[in-house]
């Protein structure tokens, strides 16, 4: 019973295939476990094969042994091996000799699987392409699926381990995928930037190629993400550029003078002036063919874009741009009708978003509603902010807000930021409209809108640890809602008087949150694990262990240089913040008050 | 408790006594005895020869002290700092090294006690040793290194490798 017991552990640990295997019973003695008439008949045959170079008549005996050889037991192939050894002249010893010390082991070919994975992790995803040319045995544990999830799961990726592992990709499209996540996921970045105004940047959008800017000054500009320069300087407002956001064709601009302009892109020439705000325009959204603007109005308008059926539109736009002294008549013209106005809110709208039937807006009073986009009506309200006692009397604005269908992501100017799942709906995502009381039914239900996690942007590195102690993130809300209580007690909402980390802009995507602060800080958060990975502050990256300045590569290096001496004569605390931040899989775009664009790209990525 | 010895029996059927808390360092003879309790009864160890074992008692004597690795789970999930094969210390290095001309399969019998003893620091240790010893090797050196034999056709070989060359600039 107790040698039971004793054996039990051992069997247990399953991910050694060579521990089940070749478990004399201690008790009897080694020699008398190997049958004995066995080696007898391998030892009659095979009495000439000592010589290892010895060269073929091909002998099929021979064959058969080594196959035969491989299922011994170990005491089979220890007497088998001494037997043949004892067959051996000097010269053969000499040769054992000589030839045993190079007789290396094949590491990933004979090592089981747990120490193999164990190896891999520790090689650079650029030796991999190295190994996977090495044999079959080789490629064949490279392209295990366990071991990518397992270099996912390292980096707190997990969950996209099945989605971005491509097995029947090369090798190097995987570890080059791996690679630079991993350079992501480590806050391992190049850097450049480049001043984009004189005057702070007030709003700033990305669309995976070129930048746009808002600036303080009325002026806004679209660059080339990759090299900085400029494509279009698009003048015309009278007052600071509070919102932008980009076409394939156009750039469109929303300003505290009212309006709401469309551009051509790359021309900047003026193609429509929206007007019918009645105060500054504060966020915008497009997604063709609607476009949704809020205002500090209090009111949100729902425009439709149409271009009316001209003959092939798309090649004429192209062809047409340099006659550029008739555009409208090149592109047959863009018709921009305004659908509706939407009314409700009671205060300043700050932010907005929206799929094909959902709208969601948020004002500066910590209220959010849904609206049916097709109706306008009101589907919702949720107040995160006054769900707290001590915050009911003062409101947290609601300063940024992305509504993916599937999430609904909004930061305040306290510096929280709501991540919330959405319950899936056909409705919400489906082409066909939907009317207005199936969706007041789906978005009133307790379920549909989960608070998945609170972030903090003021919170220390120390919190950190208290956060990766609640490491299961299913049970990642019950663990933080105490922590978010706490901050609630002694942080009044918004003194003006003291910084305040606010949430000025947010964007998420399958595994990042990234939200630029009030102080200047970008905190990039890993929201699948919970956990915030880094704080990109101009040109440093802190990972939680001090900050690291990394090299300007761009050409305007000496950005950094000058910004330290305005910091130097004490520049008011209002131009540190980060008020644009827009990312995807290669690329950080950030815009600042101080009127810098930075751009971080992993190491590895061109 | 801590004090007692422990015998360990090596493949070779050879006794080895030490004290219990060494031998918890490998995790699975912690479970082991936790199991039994107190009993003077040898652990078998069928899959360590003397040599090696010894070796691994001799890591392990060194590192008695040492806190005990978190648990697998944790460390594989949420491992913040990047995994880097190049922050071994110097006995440690010296350690695994052994004599030049037993290296590799000293090595490779380390790992597998390691991992069949489920001692996780020493199992690291081995797997860092050989993953720098892959570490910007070209394939013909890898395969020279280990004695390993090419068993692509020449054609798969070289489309292997036209699919796989990492450009220059990481």
């Amino acid at each position: 019973m107790r040698r039971a017991s004793v054996m039990d552990p051992r069997k247990k640990d399953a991910s050694s295939p060579h521990t089940p295997r070749r478990l004399p019973n201690p008790s009897s003695p080694l020699r008398e476990s190997r049958p004995r008439r066995d080696i007898n008949t391998l030892n009659s045959s095979t009495t000439n094969v000592s010589k290892p170079n010895i060269s073929p008549p091909p002998d099929l005996s021979l064959t058969h042994l080594s196959t035969q050889f491989a299922t011994l037991t170990l005491h089979q192939r220890q007497s088998f091996l001494l037997s043949i050894l004892k067959q051996c002249d000097p010269q053969d010893m000499l040769y054992l000799n000589a030839v045993l010390p190079r007789l290396h082991r094949d590491f990933i070919r004979l090592l089981p699987t747990e120490p193999v994975h164990r190896i891999l992790s520790y090689v650079h995803p650029r030796d991999f392409c190295t190994a996977t040319q090495i044999s079959r045995p080789w490629q064949h544990a490279l392209r295990d699926v366990r071991l990518w999830h397992r270099l996912y799961a390292r980096i707190g990726l997990q969950a996209l381990a099945d989605a971005n592992y491509v097995p029947e990709a090369s090798m190097k499209v995987n570890a080059r995928k791996i690679y630079c996540l991993e350079n992501w996921a480590h806050g391992v970045l190049r850097y450049r930037s480049f001043r984009a105004h004189g005057l702070g940047i007030l709003s700033l959008a990305f669309d995976g190629r070129r930048v746009v800017t808002g600036s303080a000054d009325g002026e806004c500009k679209v660059f080339e993400a990759r090299s900085g320069e400029i494509v279009a300087n698009l003048v015309g407002h009278e007052e600071g550029v509070f919102s932008v956001c980009l076409d394939d064709d156009k750039a469109i601009t929303g300003s505290a003078d009212s309006s709401v302009r469309v551009w051509n892109l790359p021309s900047g020439t003026l193609s429509a002036n929206l007007k019918g705000h009645n105060g500054t325009v504060t966020c915008l959204r497009y997604k063709a063919p609607l476009l949704v603007s809020g205002s500090s109005d209090k009111s949100c308008r729902i425009w439709q874009f149409t271009q009316p059926a001209a003959p092939s539109p798309k090649p004429k736009q192209r062809s047409g741009r340099p006659r550029s002294a008739e555009p409208k008549a090149a592109k047959g013209p863009v018709k921009i009708v305004p659908l509706r106005t939407l009314h409700g809110h009671n205060a300043s709208i700050k932010c907005l978003d929206f799929t094909p039937h959902v709208l969601i807006s948020g004002d500066i009073h910590g209220v959010v509603r849904l609206w049916h986009l097709h109706s306008g009506n009101c589907l919702r309200t949720l107040e995160p902010g006054t769900a707290n006692p001590t915050t009911q009397r003062t409101h947290d604005p609601v300063s940024c807000l992305q509504f993916t269908g599937a999430r609904l992501t909004f930061g305040t100017f306290s510096g929280r930021i709501y991540m919330y799942t959405v319950k899936p709906t056909s409705h919400l995502t489906g082409q066909s409209s939907t009317d207005y009381e199936t969706l007041q039914k789906w978005a009133s239900h307790t379920d549909t809108f989960q608070k998945q996690q609170v972030f903090m942007l003021g919170d220390k590195w120390t919190s950190q640890a208290d956060s990766s102690s609640s490491r299961n993130s299913v049970n990642q809300q019950d663990s933080r809602l105490p922590k978010k209580s706490v901050p609630e007690e002694n942080s009044p909402a918004l003194p003006k008087t003291t910084p305040q980390p606010w949430s000025l802009c947010l964007q998420t995507d399958s595994w990042r949150l990234i939200s630029g602060c009030g102080d200047g800080r970008c905190v990039v958060w890993n929201y699948l694990t919970g956990r915030k990975i880094y704080e990109l502050h101009k040109n440093t990256i802190n990972t939680g262990s001090g900050p690291v300045v990394v090299r300007d590569e761009g050409k305007g290096s000496s950005v950094e240089r000058e910004e330290e001496e305005e910091e130097g004569h004490g520049k008011l605390g209002v131009t540190h913040g980060m008020t644009g931040v827009a990312f995807d899989d290669r690329i950080i775009v950030v815009g600042g008050m101080d009127g810098v664009v930075r751009m971080f790209v992993p190491q590895g990525l061109l | 408790m801590s004090d007692t010895l422990v015998t360990l029996t090596s493949q070779e059927g050879k006794p080895e006594q030490v004290p219990r808390r060494i031998a918890e360092r490998s995790t699975l003879l912690k479970n082991m005895l936790e199991d039994v309790g107190e009993s003077n009864q040898p652990i078998p160890l069928p899959n360590v020869s003397h040599k090696i074992l010894k070796r691994v008692l001799e890591y392990c004597i060194h590192h008695k002290d040492d806190p005990q690795p978190p648990s697998d789970d944790d460390k594989d999930s949420f491992d913040s700092s990047r995994k880097r094969s190049d922050d071994i210390d110097e006995w440690d290095q010296k350690f695994i090294k052994g004599k030049e001309e037993e290296h590799n399969e000293e090595l490779f019998q380390i790992i597998l006690a390691a991992n069949y003893l489920d001692i996780k620091p020493l199992l690291d240790l081995g797997c860092k040793t050989v993953a720098n010893m892959i570490k910007g090797k070209s394939p013909e050196q890898i395969r020279e290194m280990f004695n390993i034999e090419n068993d692509f056709t020449p054609e798969e070989e070289d489309q292997i490798r036209r699919e796989n060359e990492w450009a220059a600039d990481a």
